[in-house]
């Protein structure tokens, strides 16, 4: 698997490694420690964190409200996305490069800009906020991810398999149907599940647009500022650790599958 | 009984395809299907954008706003010691955190593109799990490590190696520094190791075949290539970092605290959202610029390489 | 008997921006045959045949399928179906299901559809293989497959846009005399796209051979060997020594001339030459050339010097320096085992019957 010779480079990559996910795994270790005060010598074995966590009402509601905006955010963004990702791919038209970038800006652009913008324009124009609005703003950044990873699904589609059935003597629609969404439907799924999980996880804009619904970020972000809460909060983002890595694993093996399927692989995440 | 010429006529199977749609044409197709995305990024991003802009002129008195055109919320976000700082601050941090970050992340995505053989997606893959989780407990669990009472200092005194917390390690722009550093680090790893993956390996034998020792190799044909890599790591890091808002206030301290604070702060509590527009608007001016001036002198580096 | 015919191409271009793909076509197309469409890459002869299929339209001109203009139908309605050149497999879906794709709208009962499957599969001798994935198949198996699909549709016309260009070259052959047998037993009209002359003329009952966008001629495998219409066809199909002639005397269906190398020729075909012409250029196949040692000028012989010689196997090729002449002629021998390999300098006598000379443009 590793070449021998290379001791110096392996042993950076390893330390690196565990640069990248020490403070990860403090999460579940210290949500399992049967001590308020997060710090060593860990104190025992204790799951209470965990059963608190089932009695908190306001962290209900906000899980409630953040799978909300995430589910809604997922379908839009990933039907928007499988608009533009397709014009991408198989048309020529004036503008495709300039427009499809446009669309990809939210990817370059510091959320809080996001964010403040969002803010002045539903306010000024009485929209106000809710989490409709987070759900709007997380369409637009989620959009650009969507994108990308359809864009690459849509291009492994061979452009003579919609011809063949085209030839053989079916419509435009039938041939998205019969040929078309299968095809890309891992990417599809990949697309709703990254998008998902971006969703859930965003802060800022949220943190801006939520008005008196907050979603799960913001609600954890509200209980940071006291420290007998800082264990529930541990416990918790243990769970959304764990829930975020099977999300991710599942989208991962869907895009293989997919790139499997149009005859292509390698490529990341 | 068949001769020369014939054979020699190539394979090469491609006409041109005409990519003309069936029944109407492609630029209509083509824009009809783009126009939902496009449509909702007008009103969600560039109708916000410029009502941004636009209230960068404007003024407030606590609820009331004058539209009368001024250059003031400039002038005081560009003069005023506060923003200066807070300004310089943001982008001296966001900078550091770039080099540092590149500089780990580099030979990270060399050893998974060159020295890894076989599990070079399990590899991808294990560096990628960590930044799909929750970018706001990432950050607190430095806050956590680095705190007075903290796991860091606990578990130092816990092994008997200091006697005191140190307290110099949370709520100052290193905390800021480290922690986004680590935030950051698989942003940077994936385009560097893409940018190295695409080198073509007959390039390398190439060099070397021409008499290039390994790091004569690396200056000259390694690092000018994946050149399109760092740039793209540099940016996917510096412009997000410059505007973070979350790592600042969780554990930057009064002097870690970076503009997207400020910001936030006149869009909250001050009340005054044309000079925090003005901020939001000078802020995203100073990153274009300073991100334009890198690309530029990045890729000039990369062809002077020799 | 005339044979009435499928296809009739009127007047047919398609331009690409400045780019002429096709420049005036005119075709026709007899029902049953078994038609290629021969050039190199970029002739037009694929977007051609994306203009019979309707994946594209014509600037200018028509397409005639069974007498019926199809001006505005899409490919979904039109009469025929293709063979893609890399087949265009569905890769989500088995072998019984791609073969079965075009059948959903006939709605047939599940009984009627699997017979039908069934037996367009044995049809390309894949009988069984219903229930293989797509992704299982090999490159010959995937062509077989293709060819069912469409075959099942049982349409007007089968085009096939270079099929066997992906293949091996033994697969590639075998292939050539199963798809022409596959023709005659179902006796609907083929089209086939290649740029390989082989192809064409193993296959073929008639060919038309394409350059830049347009048609240089059309005709039987035989008849464009023989009496190719142009230099550019004489040159595509098999080898051709080209030799520059002055014209002395032209009479009707004869001609004499003074050819470089050659000495004074009687043409007796005027094909290709206009009646003012006193420059042509004459063709001949390098086979139609005899070797001889020694020297032995006289009607129908030139003395020259062998300056390469090339060993083909089966054949011989000979590069033959003649006086007044600058480019070597080429000759062909059949290796017997007669046949002595001649060593480049050798003097040898070239020989040729002047009927074997045809005149070009």
């Amino acid at each position: 698997m590793i070449s021998s010779r290379n001791y110096g480079i392996t042993a950076f990559a390893f330390i690196y490694l565990g640069f990248l996910y020490l403070p990860i795994l403090f999460l579940p270790l210290f949500s399992f420690n049967d001590g308020v005060i997060v710090a060593f010598p860990i104190k025992g074995f204790s799951t209470r964190w965990y059963s608190t966590l089932m009695s908190i009402e306001a962290l209900h509601d906000a899980l409630w409200n953040s799978l909300r905006v995430a589910v809604s955010t997922s379908i839009l963004a990933t039907i928007l996305g499988v608009f533009g990702a397709r014009a991408f791919t198989r048309y020529r038209f004036p503008g495709r490069t300039a427009l499809t970038s446009f669309v990809m800006v939210p990817l370059v652009l510091p959320e809080i800009i996001v964010a403040i913008s969002l803010l002045i324009v539903l306010i000024k124009s009485g929209v106000g906020l809710s989490l409709v609005s987070v759900t709007l703003g997380h369409v637009l950044l989620c959009m650009p991810f969507a994108m990308a990873v359809l864009i690459s699904s849509f291009e492994g589609l061979d452009q003579s398999l919609e011809e063949a059935s085209f030839d053989l003597g079916e419509s435009a629609a039938w041939t998205f149907w019969r040929v078309i969404l299968p095809i890309v439907a891992p990417g599809i799924i990949a697309s709703l599940l990254i998008t998902f999980t971006i969703s859930l996880d965003e802060f800022i804009v949220a943190f801006f647009l939520a008005g008196t619904d907050p979603t799960l970020p913001v609600y954890i972000w509200s209980q940071l500022r006291f420290a007998a809460r800082l264990p529930s909060v541990l416990a918790l983002g243990s769970i959304m650790l764990f829930a975020s890595f099977i999300l991710l694993w599942l989208a991962e093996m869907l895009r293989r599958k997919s790139q499997a399927r149009s005859g292509r692989s390698g490529g990341i995440i | 009984m068949t001769s020369i010429p014939a054979e020699k006529v190539a394979t090469d199977p491609s006409p041109a395809r005409p990519r003309t749609a069936w029944r109407s044409s492609d630029a209509a197709k083509g824009l009809t299907l783009i126009s939902p995305p496009v449509l909702f990024a007008i009103a969600l991003l560039a109708i916000p954008i410029i009502s941004t802009f636009t209230y960068s002129f404007w003024t407030q008195d606590y609820l009331v706003v004058d539209t009368t055109i001024t250059f003031a919320n400039y002038y005081q976000a560009w003069t005023e010691p506060i923003y200066r700082l807070l300004m310089t601050r943001s982008v001296v941090v966001s900078a550091l955190v770039t080099v540092i970050t590149v500089l780990l992340a580099y030979p990270m995505a060399y050893f998974v593109a060159f020295h890894v053989r076989e599990r070079q997606a399990l590899w991808l893959f294990l560096i990628t799990i960590p930044f799909w989780t929750s970018y706001l407990l990432r950050v607190f669990t430095w806050k956590v490590i680095l705190g007075f009472n903290g796991v860091l200092n606990s578990g130092l005194i816990w092994l008997g190696l200091i006697e005191e917390p140190l307290d110099f390690l949370l709520y100052n722009a290193s905390a800021v520094i480290i922690t986004l550093a680590h935030a950051w680090a698989a942003f940077a790893i994936l385009p560097i190791y893409v940018s190295l993956r695409k080198i073509d390996r007959s390039l390398l034998e190439a060099a070397t075949d021409l008499g290039d020792g390994p790091i004569r190799r690396f200056w000259r044909i390694t690092l000018p290539l994946s050149m399109p890599g760092i740039i793209g790591a540099a940016l996917i890091i510096f412009i997000p970092t410059v505007s973070d808002y979350v790592t600042p206030a969780l554990v930057g301290g009064p002097d870690g605290l970076m503009i997207a604070n400020m910001i936030q702060v006149q869009f909250g509590k001050a009340n005054n959202w044309p000079l925090g527009s003005a901020l939001a608007v000078s802020a995203m001016l100073i990153v274009t610029i300073l991100s334009l001036t890198f690309v530029i002198g990045a890729r000039r580096f990369a062809r002077s390489a020799r | 008997m005339t044979v009435p015919n499928i296809i009739e191409i009127n007047g047919v271009s398609r331009h690409f921006g400045p780019v002429r793909a096709l420049d005036g076509v005119d075709m026709q197309i007899r029902e049953g045959e078994f038609f290629s469409l021969l050039g190199p890459s970029g002739c037009g002869k694929t977007t051609l045949l994306r203009l019979i299929a309707g994946f594209d339209d014509p600037t200018a001109g028509e397409v005639l399928i069974a007498g019926e203009a199809m001006t505005g139908v899409p490919a979904n309605l039109r009469p025929t179906n293709m063979v893609f050149q890399n087949y265009a497999i569905f890769p989500h879906l088995n072998v019984g299901r791609n073969v079965a794709y075009g059948l959903r709208k006939l709605r047939l009962a599940p009984d009627e559809l699997k017979s039908r499957v069934s037996s367009a599969l044995e049809m390309v001798d894949l009988t069984g293989l219903e229930d293989r994935g797509a992704e299982e198949l090999s490159g010959g198996q995937r062509q077989r497959v293709a060819l069912a699909r469409a075959l099942i549709m049982r349409p007007k016309v089968l085009l096939l846009d270079e099929p066997l260009s992906a293949l091996d070259k033994k697969l590639r052959e075998q292939m050539q005399i199963e798809l022409r047998r596959l023709q005659r037993s179902v006796g609907i009209t083929f089209i086939l796209v290649t740029h390989d002359q082989h192809e064409a003329l193993t296959m073929s009952d008639r060919i038309a051979v394409m350059f830049e966008g347009k048609v240089d001629q059309i005709a039987s495998p035989n008849e464009l060997y023989e009496r190719p219409a142009s230099r550019a066809v004489a040159g595509f199909i098999g080898g051709m020594n080209f030799i520059d002639a002055a014209v002395k005397k032209k009479t009707a269906n004869q001609i004499t001339a003074e050819a470089a190398g050659l000495g004074t020729v009687v043409v007796a075909s005027e094909d290709n030459v206009s009646d003012d012409a006193s420059e042509i250029v004459l063709g001949i196949r390098p086979e139609r050339l005899s070797i001889s040692t020694g020297k032995k000028a006289g009607k129908n012989r030139v003395v020259g010097t062998i300056s390469d010689a090339a060993f083909f196997g089966e054949v011989t090729h000979y590069y033959v320096d003649l006086p007044g002449r600058q480019e070597p002629l080429a000759v062909s021998v059949s290796n017997s085992a007669e046949h002595e390999t001649l060593p480049a300098g050798a003097k040898v006598t070239i020989g040729f019957d002047p009927k074997s000379l045809v005149p070009l443009d």
